[in-house]
């Protein structure tokens, strides 16, 4: 799927909040802030330990400290705070965890609605991403959420599954790369299709 | 010594994916640090497993709405003085007045086939039929954006829409467009399939339902279950 990004528009207001414009950071809560609680209360299922993660991210955003604009998206970076920050929360505050199985997970992901505020963009990656996840296997797909939407170290899922670390950790990255080359394919196939274009 | 320092790179691969996932011990944590501030290799896992992992964050989405700017601002901002309310900007939808007649007439005048083509423009044409769904309360249009700028407007009356491209590219042979409707919560559903000048198509689910519309391109004579490649898409109000 060729999807445009907003990404020019993020450069942008990114540079305002370096010079201290919060009205910029303010657009920009409002575009990602809505994901960003959206993962910390799946992973946290506390609405106000949720609130505190969102909170810790957007002012590591303004104090400018920790995003590198060579690395990546600013929509990438702030879920990937947003997820290392509520992990950490979550390993603090263990008694919250509850385990799912993959399947539940992905029942859940599967039937989840988007945020009201959601643009019709990001309702189509997230089909996309959907997709992609049906793709792999039951053994990947387990390691994959267990590690993602349960928080859990690959070492807890070792003793939680019963399988040795290394297959865990073996799993783990062959269903990074399986679902990376199943997202990218698709972003190929789309550029390929654009390029054809007269 | 390092427990991970060998010939191949198979285990920091590894300890990359953990890493993206936030799922290594923080023993294994530091040591895969120490190794990523000298390794670019890692670095472009890591890049590339971060962007993997942040597109499976984003099927958290749900219905509860996130807490607004003003809960958090003072954690993030600090007591500086909050903004003007001049920059604040408010989109606020246009007086609604009840022409339902107009609003049907455009409607139905785009059923009809009427000069609507998705060729390529200059830029957004000014349409009576927007204009005239604008005064209906019971008339929508959305705007289909194709990431650099408008391509096309839905109008939506009655359960049926219509599409009115602005700035569509042109369609290669062996293509057609697929117009899709985006459900509230599961996958794109297939409205149409055309080339050129339709009839206005009724939707698959109630507008209430709807999150937004997409037009994809796809390989002619094919029904797709998905969109292949998404030239314009966009939100619901």
């Amino acid at each position: 799927m060729n999807v445009p990004s907003a990404a020019v528009e993020d450069v942008e207001l990114l540079n305002r909040v370096g010079r201290g414009d919060e009205v910029a950071i303010e657009h920009l809560y409002q575009r990602y802030g809505g994901s960003c609680y959206a993962l910390a209360r799946r992973l946290l299922n506390d609405a106000g330990l949720a609130e505190d993660v969102v909170q810790q991210v957007f002012l590591a955003l303004w104090q400018g400290t920790s995003y590198d604009p060579a690395r990546g998206a600013v929509s990438t970076w702030l879920l990937s705070m947003t997820h290392h920050k509520a992990v950490d929360a979550v390993r603090r505050e263990s008694r919250r965890r509850t385990l799912s199985s993959s399947d539940e997970t992905m029942a859940q992901l599967v039937s989840t609605s988007p945020a009201p505020d959601d643009e019709a963009w990001r309702l189509l990656r997230a089909d996309r991403t959907r997709r992609a996840l049906r793709t792999l296997s039951a053994e990947h797909r387990e390691v994959l959420l267990l590690a993602y939407y349960g928080g859990y170290s690959q070492r807890e899922i070792a003793d939680l599954t019963g399988l040795p670390l290394g297959t865990v950790k073996s799993r783990t990255l062959a269903a990074m790369n399986k679902l990376r080359d199943e997202l990218r394919s698709v972003d190929d196939n789309a550029n390929d299709e654009s390029r054809r274009q007269p | 010594m390092s427990t991970h320092e060998h010939g191949n790179h198979e285990q920091w691969d590894e300890l990359a994916a953990g890493y993206a996932l936030d799922a290594l011990e923080p023993d294994e944590r530091e040591e895969f640090l120490d190794h990523l501030a000298t390794c670019e290799r890692c670095r472009q896992r890591v890049d590339e497993h971060l962007l993997v992992a942040a597109q499976l964050g984003s099927l958290a989405g749900d219905d509860v709405a996130p807490p607004p700017w003003s809960a958090i601002r003072a954690g993030v901002v600090g007591d500086r003085p909050a903004p003007g309310d001049a920059e604040v900007v408010v989109l606020r939808r246009r007086p609604r007045l009840p022409v339902l007649t107009a609003a049907a007439a455009a409607i139905a005048l785009l059923g009809a086939g009427a000069a609507w083509q998705l060729t390529r423009t200059t830029g957004p044409q000014p349409l009576a039929s927007v204009a005239a769904c604008r005064q209906d309360p019971g008339c929508h249009v959305i705007a289909l954006d194709s990431g650099g700028g408008s391509a096309a407007q839905m109008l939506v009356h009655d359960g049926r829409a219509a599409l009115l491209p602005t700035a569509m590219p042109a369609l290669p042979a062996g293509s057609v467009w697929a117009l899709w409707q985006l459900p509230r919560g599961g996958s794109p559903l297939l409205l149409t399939e055309f080339e050129t000048g339709r009839q206005a198509t009724p939707l698959k689910i109630g507008y209430g339902q709807t999150a937004g519309f997409a037009v994809s391109r796809e390989k002619a004579g094919t029904t797709p279950t998905a969109p292949s490649v998404v030239v314009a898409a966009g939100s619901v109000a």
